[in-house]
C-alpha cells in the first residue's frame, strides 16, 4: 500500500518521522476529541447516520416507555363485552393487537423497548470497564501478566455462550441483574483481548518510548498517552455489546429464561411461541422481532462503519 | 507441525477440563439441592439419602470434585431426574441429530458466506456492490436467530407451506434411518436458518480479508504476469482464508448459541433442544451433559480449524 | 500438491523474443486526494531503444516507482494517467484489458523489491513461476515446472528450491527467484523497481551483476528504477534524474555522471559512494521535497538549491540539450562548470539555500 503512491515526505536530513511522531505525541488534545471526530465521520455515511437516527429513536422511546404505554402491560384486558380480549387484530382501541393473555401489544412492545437499554447499557458499561483495565494491564506490563490473562480468554473464548449462560440463569435465577452478570461474564473476553493489541501497537511508538526516556511514570504514560487511544476502541466494543447483551437476553428469555417481572421482547416471542400463535398472530411477533432486528441491525450498522473509517489497513485515502 | 498439533490438542483438553470444573461449581452453586423438587413430592428422608449418595453430592466439596471426576472418566454422567435413565443414554442419539443440522449449515454458510465476501471485497472500493454488501451483511447479522427461524418457518412453512416446520418427521430403520423423504424435508429449513445465521460473518471476515490482501505487492506482481483478473482475485481470497479461519474461532461459540435456539425454533429433537427443556425441568444431569457435549464439539471444531489453518499456511509449521 | 517433474518431461525452449522499445510521452499521473489534485508525475518523456538500459533515479517521492507503475498499468483505480507509453509503437495506456494481459510478461516483465511479501507466502515458489508461462503459452504444468527450473540454474538457485514457499528463502535468493520469474516468457523489456533495495551490501552488488549480465546476454531492454545514483552508474547506459514528478537530466550515463549540469543531480552525485576509485566527501541535499498537491511556480528544486536566484523561482526551466543526448531542466547551463566545483563543498550544501 504505502508505495503505490508517493507522497511528498520528509526526505534526507529533513526532519524526520520519529521527530513528526513525538510532535504528534505531545500535541495537547481534549478528551472528547476522538468522539467528535468519529461522529462526524459518521454523520458523513448515509448507513450509518440512519443507524444512529434508529438508535436515538428507540432511546427516547425507552426513556418515555412509562409515559407512552397505552395500557398496563401486565392487565389482562377485557372487550367491551367484558369478555378476555384475547388475541385481537390490531384496532383503533389496540393498535398492534392483543395477546393470548389479554395484554396489550403495543404497551408491552414499549416497555420492553426500555428493558432492552437497560440490560444493554448497564452490561455495556462494566464490560467496557472490565475489557479495558484488563487489557491496559495485559497489554502494558506484558510478560507473565500478559500471559496469564490471554491464556484465560483462550479458554474462555472456546465456551459455548449461551449453553453456559442458560445453565447459569437456570441456577442462579432468572433476572435481569443475573442476565446482566452472564452477558458481563461472556463478553469482557474479546474486549480485553482488542483493548490488549491497541495498548501493544501505542507502546512502541516513539512519543511512549520517548516519554519513558526521559523518566515519567506508568501512571502518567497510560493516563496522557495510551488511555487516550485506547478509548475509542474501548467505546466501540461498548456499542458492540450492548447489541450482544440485548441480544443475550433475547434469546433467554425466547428460551424461557427471562426476569417474570420484565417483559421484553424475547419473552413476548417466547409466550407467542410457547401459545402456538406464532403462525398466526403475527401482530404479537413481528413487533418485538422487527423492534428487535432494528435496534441490534442498527448497532451493528454504526460499529461497523466505525471499524471501517478507523481501521487504516481498511481505509481510502 | 507435530509441535503445533500436540500444542493445540493439550489446550482443547485445558478447554474441556476448564468446561467441567466450571460445571461442577456452577451446580453447587444453587440455592438448594435438587433433591428438594422431589422431596415436596413426598420423598422419604432416606430415599433422599440415597439419592444425594448416587448423584455424588454427600461428602466435602473436595470429595465431591474427585468423585465427579471419576465418574465422568468412567463415563458416568448420572441419571435424569425426568426420564430416570442415565443422562448418556438420553442424549447419545441425539448427538448425530444435532450434527445433520450443525455440519451442513454451517459448511453452506462458510461456502456462500466466503464465496460472496470474495465478490464484496474485490469490488470497487465505494462503489455500490461494496456498499450495498456490507450493508445487507451488518443488517442480516443484527437479525438474533430465533426470529431468523421464526421469519423462516413463517414464510416457507405457514405461508408457503413447502416445507414442515415442526419436528425431525419419519425415521427409517437401520441403515435407512436417515435417508428418508419425510427427515430430508424436515431438514431444510433449519440448515437453512443455519446458513443463513452464519454467512454474514464469514462474509464480513472474507471482505476484510480481500480489501486488506488487495493492497499488498504480491498481487501486483501476479497482476503483472498478465493472469486473468480472476486469477488474481483468487490469489487475494486464497490469502484472506487464513485470517478468516483464524477468527472464526470465537464465531463457532457464537454459532453454537443459533444452532440451541434454531433446535427449538423448529422442535427439532438435538442437544441444544434437550438442554432447553432439560433447564426448564430442572433435570441438571441431563442440562450438565447436554452443556458438555456442546463445549466438546465446539473443542473438536475449533481443533479442526486448527488443522486446516495449519494445512493452509506453510508458515505455519516453522512456528 | 505440483506435479513433481521428472526428467522425461521435455525441456521447454525459453521462448526467442525481440527487445522492446519503448517511448513514454508527455507522462501525467494525479490522484485526487481530501486536500486537493496531487501531482505524483508531471509531465515525463523517456526513450529505451531495443536492448538499452535506462535508468530511472531520484529520492523516494519524486515519481519514479510511479512512472514505473504507470508503464505496467498497475496503478491503483484511481488514479488519473495521462499521455502516452508506446511499446513498440502501441499504446499501453489505450489498450484493452485483453490486450494489456497479452503484453504483461511477454513484452513488458517486472522485477520488483524483493521484500517479503513480494511473493505470495502461501505458494510454491516453483507453481508461482510456472503461473506466468502457463498464463501466456500453450504449455502444461510439467513442462511449465521444467523450465522454471531451468530458470533457477540461471541465477544461480539449486532447482529442488522450487519446491519451497517464499518464507524458506533468504532475502538474496528472494530476489533472485524474483528475476527468474521476469526472466520466465524472456519479455523485451524488463523494468526492475528498486530490485537491490532490500538487501545488504554485498548480495546488493552480486544482484546487480546478475541482472547486468543477464540482461546483456539475453540483450534484453531495461529500465532501472533506482533511488541509488551508484547503482545506475553501474549498471545503466542512459540515465534520466527525477525531481519532484519531472525530470531535471537526462541522458548519457557517462556523461551526467561526468558533468551534471542540473544542481539536484550534483547533490544526488554526492550522496552516494562511487565504486571507480572517485571517492567523494559524502553530502546530504538539505531540505524536503516540495508539496505536490499544491507545487511552487518556476523550478521545483528552487528551494533546496543553493545556487537558485527570484528568476529561478519565478520561471519554470524547460529541458535543453547540453550534450549529444544531454538534456537538462536548468536556467544556468553556462554556469554549470563553476556550479559542480562549489557543489563538491559541504559548505555549499549547509548554508541557508538562496535566501528563502
Amino acid at each position: 500500500m504505502a508505495e503505490m503512491v508517493e507522497f511528498p515526505g520528509p526526505g534526507r536530513g529533513g526532519p524526520t518521522r520519529d521527530v513528526l511522531e513525538v510532535w504528534a505525541g505531545t500535541r495537547r488534545r481534549s478528551g472528547l476529541a476522538p468522539f467528535v471526530d468519529g461522529l462526524r465521520l459518521l454523520v458523513r455515511d448515509p448507513f450509518a447516520l440512519v443507524g444512529l437516527v434508529i438508535i436515538a429513536v428507540f432511546f427516547l422511546v425507552a426513556a418515555l416507555s412509562g409515559f407512552l404505554a397505552p395500557y398496563d402491560p401486565y392487565e389482562a384486558l377485557p372487550t367491551p363485552e367484558g369478555e378476555l380480549a384475547r388475541l385481537e387484530t390490531p384496532s383503533g382501541d389496540h393498535w398492534l393487537g392483543t395477546t393470548a393473555f389479554g395484554n396489550d401489544v403495543l404497551s408491552q412492545l414499549l416497555v420492553g423497548t426500555r428493558v432492552a437499554f437497560i440490560v444493554g447499557i448497564s452490561a455495556a458499561i462494566v464490560v467496557g470497564i472490565i475489557s479495558t483495565l484488563l487489557g491496559l494491564l495485559s497489554g502494558y506490563y506484558g510478560r507473565y501478566v500478559d500471559d496469564v490473562i490471554m491464556r484465560a480468554t483462550d479458554v474462555a473464548l472456546s465456551i459455548p455462550t449461551l449453553p453456559i449462560a442458560i445453565v447459569a440463569v437456570a441456577i442462579l435465577g432468572a433476572s435481569l441483574r443475573n442476565i446482566i452478570l452472564v452477558v458481563v461474564l461472556l463478553f469482557w473476553r474479546n474486549g480485553a483481548r482488542i483493548v490488549r493489541s491497541v495498548v501493544l501497537t501505542e507502546k512502541e511508538k516513539v512519543y511512549v518510548q520517548a516519554a519513558r526516556a526521559a523518566g515519567a511514570s506508568h501512571l502518567y504514560i497510560m493516563r496522557v498517552h495510551i488511555l487516550p487511544n485506547v478509548i475509542p476502541v474501548a467505546f466501540l466494543w461498548m456499542t458492540m455489546s450492548v447489541a450482544f447483551a440485548i441480544l443475550a437476553e433475547a434469546s433467554l428469555s425466547f428460551i424461557g429464561l427471562g426476569d417474570p417481572n420484565a417483559m421484553s421482547w424475547g419473552q413476548m416471542l417466547n409466550l407467542a411461541f410457547t401459545e402456538g400463535s406464532i403462525r398466526t398472530a403475527w401482530w404479537w411477533v413481528l413487533p418485538p422481532s422487527l423492534c428487535l432486528v432494528f435496534l441490534i441491525s442498527s448497532i451493528y450498522v454504526v460499529g461497523r462503519a466505525w471499524e471501517e473509517k478507523t481501521n487504516p489497513r481498511l481505509r481510502r485515502r | 507441525m507435530r509441535a503445533y498439533i500436540v500444542r493445540r490438542l493439550m489446550q482443547a483438553v485445558l478447554v474441556v477440563f476448564v468446561v467441567i470444573t466450571l460445571m461442577f461449581f456452577l451446580f453447587r452453586l444453587m440455592p438448594a439441592d435438587p433433591t428438594t423438587m422431589l422431596v415436596e413430592s413426598g420423598l422419604p428422608e432416606q430415599a433422599r439419602q440415597d439419592l444425594l449418595e448416587r448423584w455424588g453430592l454427600t461428602g466435602s466439596l473436595a470429595d465431591q470434585y474427585w468423585s465427579y471426576l471419576t465418574n465422568l472418566a468412567t463415563g458416568d454422567f448420572g441419571t435424569s431426574f425426568f426420564y430416570q435413565e442415565p443422562a448418556w443414554n438420553v442424549l447419545a442419539p441425539l448427538i448425530l441429530n444435532t450434527l445433520w443440522i450443525a455440519v451442513p449449515g454451517m459448511l453452506l454458510g462458510a461456502l456462500i458466506g466466503c464465496g460472496l465476501g470474495v465478490v464484496v471485497g474485490w469490488a470497487r472500493r465505494g462503489g455500490p456492490v461494496e456498499r450495498a454488501g456490507i450493508f445487507l451483511a451488518t443488517f442480516v447479522r443484527g437479525v438474533p436467530s430465533f426470529v431468523l427461524g421464526i421469519f423462516i418457518l413463517m414464510v416457507f412453512s405457514t405461508w408457503l407451506g413447502w416445507f414442515p416446520g415442526f419436528g425431525i418427521g419419519e425415521l427409517g430403520d437401520g441403515f435407512t434411518r436417515y435417508f428418508t423423504w419425510s427427515f430430508l424435508a424436515h431438514l431444510i429449513l433449519p440448515v437453512m436458518t443455519l446458513a443463513i445465521f452464519f454467512l454474514p460473518e464469514n462474509l464480513l471476515l472474507m471482505r476484510t480479508g480481500v480489501v486488506e490482501n488487495r493492497g499488498e505487492d504480491y498481487l501486483e506482481l501476479v497482476r503483472a504476469k498478465g493472469v486473468k483478473e480472476s486469477r488474481v482475485a483468487w490469489h487475494a481470497a486464497r490469502n484472506s482464508l487464513l485470517p478468516v479461519i483464524t477468527w472464526l474461532f470465537p464465531a463457532l461459540a457464537e454459532t453454537v448459541a443459533g444452532i440451541v435456539i434454531i433446535e427449538v425454533v423448529f422442535s427439532w429433537p438435538g442437544i441444544g433442544r434437550e438442554l432447553v427443556l432439560a433447564v426448564n425441568r430442572q433435570d441438571y444431569p441431563i442440562a450438565q451433559t447436554a452443556f458438555f457435549l456442546l463445549a466438546v464439539m465446539i473443542v473438536l471444531a475449533n481443533l479442526a480449524a486448527d488443522l486446516v489453518y495449519a494445512k493452509l499456511d506453510p508458515r505455519v509449521s516453522y512456528e | 500438491m505440483p506435479a513433481q517433474p521428472t526428467a522425461t518431461a521435455s525441456a521447454a525452449p525459453i521462448s526467442d523474443r525481440p527487445p522492446v522499445s519503448l517511448r513514454v510521452s508527455g507522462l501525467r499521473v494525479g490522484y485526487r486526494v481530501e486536500q486537493g489534485h496531487l501531482r505524483a508525475v508531471d509531465g515525463v518523456d523517456l526513450e529505451v531503444n531495443p536492448g538499452e538500459s535506462l535508468g530511472l533515479v531520484g529520492e523516494s517521492g519524486c515519481g519514479k516507482s510511479t512512472v514505473g507503475k504507470a508503464i505496467l498499468r498497475l496503478l491503483p483505480e484511481d488514479a488519473r494517467v495521462e499521455g502516452r507509453v508506446l511499446l513498440d509503437g502501441d499504446d499501453v495506456l489505450r489498450m484493452s484489458a485483453r490486450q494489456l494481459r497479452q503484453i504483461r510478461w511477454t513484452k513488458l516483465a517486472l522485477v520488483t523489491q524483493s521484500a517479503m511479501n513480494a511473493l505470495d507466502p502461501v505458494y510454491r515458489i516453483g507453481d508461482q513461476i510456472a503461473e506466468s508461462i502457463v498464463a501466456h503459452e500453450d504449455l502444461d504444468r510439467r513442462q511449465a515446472w521444467r523450465r522454471a527450473e531451468e530458470l533457477f540454474t540461471l541465477v544461480g538457485i539449486p532447482q529442488e528450491r522450487l519446491r519451497d514457499y517464499p518464507h524458506q528463502f533468504s532475502g538474496g535468493m528472494r530476489q533472485r527467484a524474483v528475476i527468474a520469474m521476469a526472466l520466465s516468457l524472456n519479455a523485451g523489456l524488463l523494468l526492475a523497481d528498486e530490485p537491490t533495495t532490500a538487501l545488504d551490501s554485498i548480495m546488493q552488488d552480486q544482484v546487480l551483476a546478475q541482472i547486468q549480465r543477464l540482461q546483456r546476454e539475453l540483450s534484453r531492454s531495461m529500465i532501472l528504477v533506482t533511488h541509488d545514483i551508484a547503482v545506475v552508474a553501474e549498471t545503466c547506459e542512459k540515465v534520466a534524474v527525477m525531481y519532484a514528478g519531472r525530470i531535471t537530466e537526462s541522458g548519457p550515463t557517462a556523461a551526467v555522471l561526468a558533468t551534471p549540469y542540473h544542481p539536484y543531480t550534483m547533490g544526488l552525485r554526492n550522496a552516494f559512494p562511487t565504486i571507480d576509485g572517485d571517492r567523494r566527501e559524502l553530502i546530504s541535499i538539505p531540505g524536503n521535497l516540495p508539496n505536490l498537491l499544491d507545487p511552487p511556480t518556476g523550478c521545483r528544486f528552487a528551494s533546496r538549491c543553493p545556487f537558485s536566484t527570484d528568476h529561478c523561482r519565478e520561471v519554470d526551466p524547460p529541458l535543453i540539450e547540453v550534450g549529444p543526448g544531454h538534456l537538462s531542466a536548468c536556467h544556468y547551463p553556462d554556469q554549470a562548470a563553476a556550479f559542480r566545483d562549489r557543489a563538491a563543498q559541504r559548505s555549499t550544501w549547509t548554508t541557508d539555500p538562496g535566501g528563502g
